[in-house]
């Protein structure tokens, strides 16, 4: 499946930025005011518009050519959500969303540094390195950056991987947040983000967050993830204003319905 | 029967995400919480969003904004 382009500058949007939410309830109201309401969850959708300015000759290029690929709205293509953490069940290590070595044992939650209770102690009882990771169906090409809160009661290292690059970073007494920012194998149609520990090694780890571009911003915590798969333009005109030589404003509606 | 309209400017990312998370764990207008009145501190025990629509704007890093109604239901 094809997937919305990043610019040159490795972001997907520019700012600002408007996403809308749209859920589905049926009510029924009775003739003394009372309601009656049933959640209809396969109707829910989700809106972006993308507003883009200052875009060079071939960043305009590369968005037409994908908006002629994609054919307007008629076909879908995996959307990274520019305003929200890629992994999904950021606060809650125990989901199935996380694949964890056999030997790495996780509890919680405990103290976070935003004074809440969403951190998790890591332990690894192993004799070799343990670690729990996300695969993401997200092209390798793409620059991602993972982050993540850590400390150690014992100062140790702790190894932040992204497809094949790796990064060794300290844990100490303090919480520091870890970054890694790469893109990886340009072939790659999934991407592995994890967080390896060493042999005996114990850490508490806050908020895990993947975004779409080189830099993390404030930690959001996730559920269901930000990558949607089969998303769509909502219309099928391109619109584009060119404002200067090699500068060019465009504006985009991305939607993704449950249901689709 | 009680109303509110909620207007947060200057969110950060993650209060934004706050947000967002609440309004779909409660499935938009569906699900019912408990309300804390912010001029007097009353809690009102059945509370709903009153639309199925959340708008979230970020204009510039660290500053979304966006609006919610909170209406109290007939019991």
């Amino acid at each position: 499946m094809m997937t919305y382009p990043q610019l040159s500058t490795a972001a997907f949007t520019q700012l600002p930025v408007r996403k809308r939410r749209r859920t589905r309830t049926v009510v029924n109201t009775t003739a003394d005011g009372r309601k009656t309401k049933l959640a209809d969850i396969p109707g829910q959708t989700t809106e972006w518009q993308l507003r883009y300015t200052g875009l060079s000759d071939s960043e305009l290029t590369k968005l037409q050519n994908f908006f002629a690929a994609a054919g307007g709205s008629l076909t879908g293509f995996t959307f990274l959500d520019p305003c929200g953490n890629l992994l999904a069940w950021s606060d809650d290590l125990t989901q199935p969303a996380w694949q964890k070595d056999p030997l790495l044992s996780v509890a919680g939650p405990v103290g976070d540094p935003t004074d809440g209770a969403n951190a998790w102690h890591v332990v690894n009882a192993g004799a070799g390195s343990q670690g729990l990771s996300q695969t993401l169906n997200v092209p390798g090409v793409y620059v991602y950056c993972l982050s993540v809160y850590l400390r150690a009661e014992t100062a140790t290292s702790v190894t932040l991987s992204l497809g094949a690059t790796k990064k060794m970073v300290p844990a100490g007494s303090g919480w520091s947040r870890a970054t890694l920012s790469a893109s990886t194998d340009a072939s790659a149609t999934s991407v592995m983000f994890g967080i390896q520990l060493p042999a005996g090694a114990a850490i508490d780890l806050f908020g895990p967050q993947v975004e779409p571009q080189a830099a993390p911003s404030a930690y959001q915590c996730s559920t269901t993830g930000g990558v949607y798969e089969n998303a769509r333009f909502r219309d099928d005109t391109f619109t584009c204003t060119t404002t200067d030589v090699n500068r060019h404003s465009v504006t985009l509606s991305i939607l993704y319905a449950n249901h689709l | 029967m009680h109303r509110w309209v909620i207007r947060l400017d200057e969110l950060d990312e993650a209060e934004l995400g706050q947000i967002e998370i609440f309004f779909l764990n409660n499935q938009g207008q569906f699900g019912a919480f408990n309300f804390v009145d912010p001029w007097d501190g009353t809690s009102y025990a059945n509370c709903s969003l009153a639309a199925d629509e959340l708008d979230l704007l970020t204009t510039e890093p660290m500053r979304g904004q966006t609006r919610l109604t909170i209406v109290e239901n007939r019991i």
